[in-house]
């Protein structure tokens, strides 16, 4: 039954969509005929004067992309209102953003979220910021200011022949401006029920006609969420945050780019475990500051050697520091990659080298502790792909590999194959196989997580103890990709892009049973060790629309429905990470509107629909957004946001399995924020 | 079983796609912004050509040909039939040799490198030609069209137009990119 019913649903939806399709084409015959009818009216200035394609070559590649890409523009983190990178990113299709509380967020692409989504790459400006400690990213030290951020490009789906290792389920790359689209001076600030404060002071200028620079500070406090059971928070949040830019134009075929951050921030979170092995009853709630500070320095030197030949040659440290109350961390990275892009006869190809060594150091608690609590692991790294036209500017075939050696499970190589055709300008459709892989992280090779300890009999000892551990023979996670896309746009007033794709996984991480143990005089061990011994798939289907209807009216939609299945195998003993099927939404919709109204007002709002997460026992939920901006006078801007409207609050995500973190109700917040450039 | 379910979504769900990709180009590709300003542009150039003595009587129309293009050539018919313009006549040419039909002729930019090979401006005369993609004096070309800021712009060839014993307004060498005398 439950076959039949999927299959007549499937096939609604098919009838829907091929109906819509008929149906717009013969909108586009009317439009066609009324606009070629405007043409003929207008003389040769006025036809000049009609922008046909975006100046920018970059979006242009964007829409002739052989993947899943989605854009967040300045435009819209303004005008969404949004606080956060983390917040924006609920705006791309496929992506699973999930508030954890007000400091911790659990973001993926197509599935396997968690608090450390292990499958999501995120860089910043070719920074990484995936933490190879625990696989995953650190969302509470990733606080770029909202003003200069130029664009959000998000991969869905494999990325790993250009971005290496992790680039699983997506890629996100956060890139800022260039100074010199930043000169002159920007304060904002503001206030509101959640947010008890937040300002950013910028200013850029120029040194002579070639170098650009600027140098920025802000500031947050932000409160916590109220946990589910109605108890008071203990994950505010706050942070300061500082740092600079400079790009030089040397000549017309080089420019340099240096750039960095210093920030340091309190996130406040209670977290339950065993905290010691000598005082019952061993586990222990705690609430605690974690202190968290680090900073990173940048550069990157472009040559130009022709319209078709180029090289970059970027190095970056990085470091990040945090006092938690599991553990201590400092992780040291430095990185250098080198890239060519040139053509041979037909084919355009990039290359390029890198090599990263991370050094980390660790102070153990009773509730976390590291074997090796300090390591440097290097990690080379070279990839090669190759563009060619079968068919002259129609039909174009990518073929590409990332060739890395891991520290912990040696040679990887990331091989994929794309087709892209593009009929014509309007219509581009696309389709490619990709292998990408996860490679564990510190947490995963050597480390002991005790997590929990009970009675074992009325008049203890014996106590259980429940260590969860590492394992050197960890393997990567792998996954064989299939995905298939169409894209359509017309006059820049209406664009459609759908994306159907296939993950097949194999090698998935497990905690298995291992044979127990004992620790005299109190404790008698159950141990789990993580392993590889799970297999599964993940397929669905992503759509993203973009419609102008008037000049003064934008809307935006994405409507994505996702399923996965995990299979243990036969052998395996895991109970947990089966689970992870259901902890991302199966269907998700999204649509907002940008309004602009008289007066120098915007009216924008956003509304999400998220389906229940069955293995976190989270419920469905909507939720609305509204901005109303306001410019008085130029270069100074008045805006009123409004989220969570729907209803006065909502959990998001329960992370009670990683540390017993507390799940938390997302409240309405609302506030509001002025921004002067000068 | 689980295995089974999901493979029969999975057969499901590249249906719908394969139906999708089928069925779009059957609804007709809608035509991009760029060819109709083109079109449009070679539909008004052809008032303004100066023809010599003899090759066109006021009775014949002008007649069109354009070289192996299925995106100007359907907007130039369109235009023609909805204008009522018995001037001009369109003509779908397949191969360049048989430009000796027309009266202008398009080239498409993959067919700019054979139309120069057979360029001849000793035997070709009377034709008018129009190209893309140029941004300098190519031969056999006498209009290029080319992109500006993302912007549709031309230029003109004003010695090409000459050798073949053609003319042109002034009106249009003034709002065009460049003239190259």
């Amino acid at each position: 039954m439950h076959n039949s019913n999927s299959f007549f649903l499937i096939i609604k939806v098919s009838s829907l969509i091929i109906f819509s399709i008929f149906s717009i084409g013969n909108v586009f015959a009317v439009e066609e005929d009324k606009e070629i009818s405007d043409l003929l009216q207008m003389d040769f200035q006025q036809l000049s004067d009609i922008v046909v394609t975006s100046v920018s070559k970059k979006e242009e590649k964007l829409f002739e992309s052989a993947s899943a890409v989605y854009v967040i523009t300045q435009e819209d983190l303004r005008r969404t209102g949004v606080a956060t990178i983390m917040e924006a990113l609920r705006m791309a299709p496929g992506m699973d953003v999930a508030s954890v509380d007000s400091n911790k967020w659990a973001i993926s692409a197509r599935g396997f979220n968690d608090l450390f989504a292990r499958k999501l790459l995120v860089l910043i400006d070719g920074r990484t910021v995936y933490t190879p400690v625990f696989s995953g990213v650190y969302w509470d030290v990733q606080d770029t200011p909202i003003e200069d951020v130029e664009r959000i490009e998000i991969i869905r789906g494999p990325g790993g022949t250009l971005w290496g290792a992790n680039a699983m389920n997506g890629v996100i790359n956060i890139i800022t401006k260039h100074a010199k689209d930043t000169k002159g001076g920007l304060i904002s600030a503001g206030v509101g029920n959640v947010e008890n404060g937040f300002g950013t002071i910028r200013y850029g200028s120029q040194v002579g006609e070639k170098i650009h620079f600027r140098a920025y500070g802000k500031y947050f406090d932000r409160d916590g969420f109220e946990t589910v059971s109605g108890a008071p928070e203990n994950n505010d949040w706050d942070a300061i945050r500082g740092g600079f830019r400079a790009d030089w134009d040397i000549s017309d075929s080089d420019s340099l780019t240096l750039q960095g951050d210093y920030y340091n921030g309190d996130s406040r979170q209670e977290v339950t475990g065993v905290f010691s092995l000598t005082n019952a009853p061993f586990t222990f709630t705690r609430a605690e500051d974690s202190n968290l500070e680090g900073g990173n320095i940048l550069a990157r030197w472009n040559h130009t050697f022709s319209s078709e030949s180029n090289f970059s040659l970027q190095m970056y440290y990085d470091r990040a520091e945090r006092e938690e109350v599991i553990f201590n961390q400092t992780v040291d990275t430095l990185d250098v990659d080198f890239q060519h892009t040139f053509k041979i006869k037909d084919v355009q190809v990039i290359w390029g080298i890198g090599y990263r060594t991370v050094s980390d150091y660790f102070d153990n608690t009773t509730f976390v502790s590291f074997g090796d609590t300090a390591q440097a692991n290097d990690t080379p790294n070279a990839f090669i792909q190759g563009e060619y036209f079968l068919i002259k500017d129609q039909l174009r075939v990518t073929l590409g590999s990332k060739f890395q050696i891991d520290p912990f499970t040696g040679f990887q190589a990331q091989p994929s194959a794309r087709l892209l055709w593009t009929p014509n300008e309007q219509h581009v459709v696309w389709g490619a196989i990709s292998r990408a892989v996860r490679t564990p992280s510190r947490v995963e090779d050597n480390f002991n997580l005790n997590s929990v300890s009970f009675p074992l009999s009325p008049f203890p000892p014996p106590y259980a103890l429940v260590p969860i551990m590492g394992s050197p023979e960890m393997k990567a996670e792998e996954m064989l990709a299939f995905e298939l896309g169409y894209r359509y746009k017309s006059s820049n007033k209406l664009s459609i892009d759908v994306t159907a794709f296939l993950h097949d996984y194999d090698n998935l991480l497990t905690a298995e049973n291992l044979p127990s143990g004992a620790i005299p005089p109190n404790f008698i061990t159950f141990p789990v060790g993580f392993d590889n011994q799970m297999s599964g798939e993940g397929y669905g289907v992503e759509v993203a629309g973009v419609w102008a209807p008037l000049d003064f009216w934008k809307l935006n939609m994405s409507l994505s429905w996702h399923q996965m299945k995990l299979y243990l195998d036969p052998t395996s003993t895991d109970t947990t990470q089966e689970d992870l099927a259901g902890n991302s939404p199966e269907y998700k919709f999204h649509v907002r509107s940008y309004l602009d109204l008289p007066h120098n007002l915007e009216l924008d709002a956003s509304f999400y629909y998220v389906d229940n997460l069955p293995s976190l026992a989270i419920p469905s939920y909507t939720r609305v957004d509204v901005r109303l901006g306001w410019t008085p006078f130029q270069k100074f801007e008045l805006s009123l946001a409004l989220q969570n409207l729907g209803d006065s609050s909502h959990p998001e995500y329960s992370a009670v399995d990683a540390g017993g973190i507390k799940a938390t109700r997302v409240p309405r917040t609302v506030y509001g924020k002025a921004t002067w450039r000068f | 079983m689980p295995l089974a379910k999901s493979r029969f979504k999975l057969l499901a769900l590249i249906i719908l796609m394969l139906a999708l990709v089928m069925i779009v180009p059957s609804v007709g590709f809608p035509q991009s912004l760029e060819d109709k300003i083109k079109s449009v542009l070679i539909y008004k150039f052809s008032r303004f050509i100066k023809w010599p003595q003899g090759v066109k009587s006021t009775q014949s129309p002008i007649v069109i040909g354009v070289l192996k293009d299925d995106q100007i050539l359907p907007i130039l018919k369109s235009i023609i039939s909805e204008q009522k313009d018995s001037s001009l006549t369109i003509r779908g040419l397949k191969n360049v040799d048989d430009h000796a039909s027309v009266n202008m002729l398009i080239v498409p930019k993959e067919l700019s490198a054979t139309w120069r090979d057979q360029w001849d401006s000793k035997t070709i005369k009377n034709l008018f030609t129009i190209c893309e993609g140029n941004d300098s004096p190519v031969k056999g070309c006498m209009i290029d069209f080319v992109k500006k800021n993302g912007k549709v712009a031309f230029n003109i060839n004003l010695a090409t137009i000459r050798n073949s014993n053609l003319g042109i307004s002034a009106h249009l060498m003034k709002v065009a990119n460049k003239v190259w005398e």
